[in-house]
């Protein structure tokens, strides 16, 4: 019995449970974590379809970094506080959370892809250095911007 | 496809602007997803890099409106996290 059909369909099913309780949690918090478990989740997807690389910057830059930024922000807002003892919930989270890296880590090391792209890594490199350098150049200038204008609105005193 | 509805339903129907940001985030997952299963049909490798470059600039995207929304808080321009509240009025 092929066992990659039925694990896709259970992650997509649960891409999109973790899309509808980012939605609709009350705790911003809960949401951004809620995100992360979905950035799991379609890391899982993509190691499926054969993108391995791609999973594993998914992973490491968007789930790592940025979900984790998000985390870190919001608990600056000052979110009205509020008692969330939902034992249910949390059981189910966590049962959740372990499925899915549980399933990323399986499917990574088995490789299991049910259409396996062949995908020389060299090929991706000379993609960003061909016929996506200016992509990457305005990525480049992008980011720097969005770096320095973090570090320019974070250190004035006040906003005019 | 079903991921994106989501995310769209939830940035369209919510008034918190860190809400609004998650489901785009939402959206961008999903679209994400379509991409790269699409991209297996024409180039995967150019799907792959293509992908790589969307992840760079969401992350980017994300830090710089956290960025905005907390300097916002900070300063006292806004009372509270609601897009009305964002909206600038004439005085």
């Amino acid at each position: 019995m092929n066992i990659v059909e039925p694990l896709m369909l259970v992650l997509g099913a649960v891409a999109i449970a973790m899309a509808l309780l980012v939605v609709h949690s009350r705790s911003l918090v809960y949401s951004a974590a809620f995100l992360g478990f979905l950035g799991l989740a379609n890391a899982s997807l993509f190691a499926i379809l054969g993108y391995g690389l791609v999973a594993i910057i998914h992973v490491l830059v968007y789930v790592g970094a940025a979900v984790l930024f998000i985390v870190l922000a919001v608990t600056m807002m000052r979110e009205p506080a509020k008692q969330y003892t939902n034992l249910l919930m949390g059981l189910a989270s966590g049962l959740l959370f372990f499925a899915v890296v549980l399933g990323f880590f399986w499917t990574s090391s088995k490789g299991l892809a049910i259409m396996p792209v062949e995908v020389e890594y060299s090929e991706i490199v000379n993609y960003f250095f061909s016929s996506a350098r200016p992509a990457v150049v305005i990525l480049a200038i992008s980011l720097a911007a969005a770096l320095i204008g973090s570090i320019h609105i974070a250190r004035s005193e006040k906003v005019r | 496809m079903a991921i994106s509805a989501i995310g769209i339903y939830g940035a369209v129907s919510r008034r918190n602007p860190v809400k609004i940001l998650l489901s785009i985030e939402v959206i961008f997952n999903g679209i994400l997803l379509l991409f790269l299963y699409m991209a297996w049909f024409s180039s995967p490798a150019g799907g792959a890099t293509l992908a790589i470059l969307l992840i760079g600039l969401a992350v980017g995207e994300i830090a710089l409106i956290f960025t905005i929304l907390i300097a916002l808080l900070r300063f006292g321009v806004v009372s509270r996290m609601d897009v009305d509240e964002l909206i600038v009025k004439e005085e």
